[in-house]
């Protein structure tokens, strides 16, 4: 429903499942942690992996009734520290994508690749670009492609989701 | 990398080839919004009716400049442009005045602008959320700013 990134764009977020908390003023209180509800385990011996936390929901809720006087609520500097910053090429890259999407939409193949590809050059790390893109494979968002473009984004030793800030 | 994007076309092109403005038309894209404009100036330039300015990016055009709530950007000679007999607003000379990046397509007649910096500053700052607007599965368009006077959690999850 969101096909042109708004959210990510408007948020800084750079992939699912991300979160920002508002409160009733309109103040940003969180922002762009990886936020999974609960810890997911998969497999056994060699082959488990995990992923997620159990913390994340406590601190939601403990929001949500106490407001500002959460020890989870950040001040405006934190938050704002916390904003990813967006080079103009980063930007640019929103734009292109976008344009993409129109000739997309409008049935124009050859037009649609121009401007994704050209997103995808002027914001190489993008995973809503080429997650978006990877849907329309056979492989799927979550494929072997995805996979490998994570792994050298992790063993680069670079922030994948912003290191969640909360104690368990 | 591409290649694989390009592998599957009947995965990915479940549309008709069709046309994106009538002729003569031009199309703005900016903020999730498309906007068609009947008529545009002539030249690699994107040159708009003044009285369009609003539809697209919600500045209007005054006395004191091009505003946006209390931002006023001071109009000259390469904002407002005569061409024609008739007076334009340069539209990507505004962009390239705010910071705004902008990829057209001047073949089809498409200009995609990316949010304007200045209208983020508040965010970037102050923390404040951004008024951003975008249409739910049914249609609706929700606006952050009808938020206001709740607590708002903003989850994204799978939005490819």
């Amino acid at each position: 429903m969101d096909e042109n990134h708004l959210i990510s764009s408007a948020f800084n977020f750079v992939n699912v499942p991300s979160a920002a908390w508002i409160d009733e003023t309109g103040q940003i209180v969180r922002i762009d942690e990886g936020t999974y509800s609960m810890l997911h385990s998969f497999g056994e011996g060699e082959q488990a992996i995990s992923f997620g936390t159990n913390v994340y929901e406590p601190a939601l809720k403990d929001w949500v009734a106490k407001g500002a006087d959460s020890e989870y609520v950040q001040s405006a500097a934190t938050v704002a520290g916390n904003i990813r910053q967006h080079t103009a090429d980063q930007q640019k890259a929103d734009a292109a994508f976008r344009l993409g999407n129109l000739f997309r939409r409008h049935g124009q193949e050859a037009k649609a690749d121009e401007y994704w590809e050209m997103a995808r050059a002027l914001n190489p790390d993008s995973v809503n670009f080429i997650r978006q893109n990877l849907t329309l494979t056979e492989e799927g968002s979550a494929g072997e492609t995805f996979r490998e473009m994570m792994g050298e984004y992790v063993s680069a030793g670079r922030d994948y989701y912003r290191p969640l800030d909360i104690k368990p | 990398m591409a290649e694989a994007f390009m592998a599957y076309p009947e995965l990915r092109n479940p549309f008709d080839a069709k046309p994106i403005h009538p002729e003569g038309s031009a199309t703005v894209l900016y903020q999730g919004k498309t906007i068609t404009l009947s008529e545009t100036g002539s030249g690699d330039e994107l040159l708009i009716n003044p009285k369009d300015l609003g539809q697209i990016n919600g500045f209007e055009i005054k006395p004191e400049g091009a505003c946006f709530r209390e931002l006023c950007i001071p109009l000259n000679d390469q904002l407002l442009v005569e061409q024609d007999g008739k007076q334009w607003f340069n539209l990507t000379a505004f962009a390239s005045l705010l910071g705004q990046p902008f990829v057209a397509d001047h073949e089809a007649g498409v200009w995609s602008f990316a949010e304007i910096p200045a209208k983020r500053e508040n965010m970037m700052l102050n923390a404040q959320a951004p008024d951003l607007e975008i249409t739910d599965r049914k249609g609706k368009v929700i606006r952050m700013s009808d938020l206001k006077g709740k607590k708002a959690l903003i989850v994204t999850w799978s939005s490819w």
